[in-house]
């Protein structure tokens, strides 16, 4: 059975109603849309949709409870990977890099001639990165998916964008922020320590959003 | 799915194995492909196939790639290293539970 332009609008802007995640649409519909072909020829449109519907997700209100499942899927795997995205850059061979970073940071902070002032610019900026990566993956939704539709992993990334500024944003608030002495001499080790946190944080949040395009091809 | 409780349990092992199988599917193609391997049987209904497959692709045995087909996004599902090595476990554990079961329930004599 091959739907008419009119009834896939119908089909899109039921399951549009129906569902709030991108994601969650974009599987039944194919699913449903591939499982049409298959109906006979005999029977409605109307009838084939619901056929599909009732023997393959249950019920029509069943279809929340699917993409509830698709949405925890979804959710869990990109904070496997987010973690896995971390655990690298402690784990033969990201390691190395990581070693060799502490100690260029250590060596640039230590001897280079920056004020306080602008280490703490450097650490702002660092807090600031991970909402620069949420603008970039909202900007890039619209752009290469051509939607504005909701994302099962929104809430994560909003978590993920939220946290640093959180943590980041006591200390600058409290801690001697108006002499800076944080960020003083005497003071390297830790500097570099929240700088290279700092640093790994946002290299696999930029990660995780490069791999939610990475097979996302546009329509 | 079939209103069989054991089949229910086995949903994650039935996706790994047809995955080993076929390599890459997508979502309706698992449903047809049970349905044809066991005759018209089995069917997997209730909304149980996209769960199970995303929370074995949460656990990192499946990963998933999209391609634009009839002007749609189509999602499929391939078996990951460590998926790989989890259809090896999932069926060794089925085995084993069909041999405990036959014993059980007196359908062969106890292996000695």
């Amino acid at each position: 059975m091959k739907p008419t332009d009119e009834q896939l609008k119908t089909l899109q802007d039921y399951l549009h109603e129906t569902l709030v995640y991108r994601e969650a649409y974009e599987e039944i519909y194919d699913h449903i849309l591939t499982a049409l072909e298959d109906q006979p020829g005999n029977i409605s449109y109307q009838d084939a949709i619901n056929n599909i519907i009732r023997n393959d997700f249950g019920d029509p209100k069943n279809l929340l409870k699917v993409e509830k499942g698709i949405k925890e899927g979804l959710v869990n795997d990109a904070i496997r990977k987010y973690f896995a995205y971390l655990k690298s850059y402690f784990t033969f061979p990201g390691i190395f890099y990581t070693i060799t970073g502490v100690m260029a940071s250590y060596y640039f902070f230590s001897y280079s001639a920056f004020s306080p002032g602008i280490i703490f610019w450097i650490f702002a900026f660092l807090v600031i990165a991970p909402s620069v990566i949420w603008l970039m993956r909202l900007y890039n939704t619209g752009y290469i998916l051509d939607t504005t539709r909701k994302s099962a992993r929104d809430k994560l990334f909003e978590t993920f964008t939220g946290v640093p500024i959180r943590i980041g944003l006591i200390p600058m608030a409290f801690i001697n922020l108006t002499d800076y002495k944080i960020w003083q001499e005497n003071n390297y080790y830790f500097i570099t320590l929240f700088f290279v946190i700092g640093v790994v944080y946002n290299l696999a949040l930029y990660r995780l959003y490069k791999d939610e395009f990475n097979n996302a091809p546009a329509i | 799915m079939s209103t069989n409780p054991l089949l229910k349990g086995s949903l994650q092992t039935i996706i790994l194995k047809l995955l080993e199988d076929n390599d890459e599917m997508y979502g309706y193609e698992i449903t047809q492909k049970v349905k044809e391997v066991s005759d018209g049987e089995v069917m997997l209904t209730e909304g149980a196939l996209y769960p199970a497959l995303h929370k074995l692709e949460a656990d990192g045995f499946l990963e998933t790639f999209t391609q634009i087909v009839d002007n749609r996004v189509r999602k499929y599902y391939r078996l990951t290293e460590r998926g790989g090595k989890e259809v090896t476990s999932k069926l060794t554990e089925a085995r084993a539970f069909i041999d405990q079961l036959q014993t059980l329930l007196n359908l062969k004599p106890a292996a000695k």
